[in-house]
């Protein structure tokens, strides 16, 4: 008698894994042209900065250059050419002023003079800027469209990733998602 | 036997050896391209246009497909396997970078029905042995 609930129970394990498969992945569904980054920590790349150096030459934002603030961080990939990144911006503008973090922004195929005049017109919420001209960081960040917005630990470990613009709920997942990982000073 | 070979036989070893290095080298590097170049097509058609619905970056334009074309020829031929290049690009994008994904949690999906019959022709079973 006993043996005749293994095949029910196998039955309603499969059909509890297959709800469970249907209920977690409906983005994946919804947005299979849209392939969201899969990183899990800060990769390596070494790009040009939108600085000037005392002698002249472009400065260089790097995965070193982030972890040096040591402080949890918001790298953003935008362009000066890109919509929904101006529907983001005065978001980023805000997360500026927490001194808690540090917000990096990544030109994604874009050019310095273009992003210089886009910052002058609409304020610089970034600590350092770095012109991904050829997507070489963008192709080592898993990027395959901006707006796209990584949240970072101090370890620089990935905590939560946004495609699109952000909104105030992404934004406050994002941050909420970095504070959890550090722990409050005394 | 060494002594009765004479000098002009030895230069003309030596010509024919100068002559035929050359053209080993030329196609052993000829061969070793075609064989990376080959490698390369077959990893081009693995790879989704991250941009582009259900097509290979081998047949897109789109600048990012052109990017990773780039990008994975660079690493192909600084000595990456193929399988190592596809777990790179993997980690970064995910499965869904891959046009034929290697294994993810929807393939269950397609296991259902026949995981459904097992269970099915199992339960019969146990019930049938139960009447008698």
């Amino acid at each position: 008698m006993r043996t005749s609930f293994i095949p029910i129970i196998a039955f309603v394990t499969i059909i509890g894994a297959l709800g469970y498969i249907f209920i977690s992945e409906p983005s994946n569904n919804a947005n299979r042209d849209s392939i969201k980054s899969k990183i899990k920590s800060m990769p390596n790349f070494r790009i040009q900065a939108l600085v000037e150096t005392s002698s002249g030459s472009m400065g260089i934002m790097s995965d070193t250059t982030i972890r040096a603030t040591g402080k949890p961080t918001v790298v953003n990939f935008f362009a000066s050419w890109c919509q929904p990144c101006l529907a983001e911006h005065p978001l980023l503008m805000e997360m500026a002023l927490n001194n808690q973090i540090q917000v990096f922004g990544i030109a994604w195929n874009d050019n310095s003079e273009a992003i210089q005049a886009w910052i002058a017109k609409h304020g610089n919420p970034f600590f350092l800027v770095g012109i991904d001209n050829e997507s070489i960081a963008g192709i080592e960040w898993g990027i395959a469209g901006i707006p796209e917005t990584f949240f970072l630990d101090k370890k620089g470990n990935v905590q939560f990733v946004h495609i699109g613009p952000l909104s105030r709920e992404t934004m406050q997942n994002g941050l909420q998602a970095i504070k959890a990982t550090t722990p409050e000073n005394p | 036997m060494l002594g009765k070979i004479n000098a002009a036989q030895l230069v003309l070893v030596f010509l024919s050896a100068t002559l035929l290095f050359p053209t080993q080298a030329f196609t052993q590097s000829d061969e070793s391209q075609t064989d990376t170049d080959q490698r390369l097509q077959s990893l081009y058609r693995q790879v989704r246009c991250p941009v582009c619905p259900a097509q290979p970056i081998s047949e897109s334009e789109a600048p990012l497909s052109q990017i990773l074309r780039q990008e994975l020829a660079k690493k192909v031929k600084t000595g990456m396997t193929n399988k190592d290049a596809i777990e790179w690009l993997v980690e970064r994008y995910g499965e869904e970078i891959l046009l034929r994904p290697r294994f993810n949690s929807a393939m269950l999906l397609w296991l259902a029905p026949i995981a459904c019959a097992a269970i099915a022709i199992l339960a019969l079973r146990t019930i049938i042995n139960q009447a008698k």
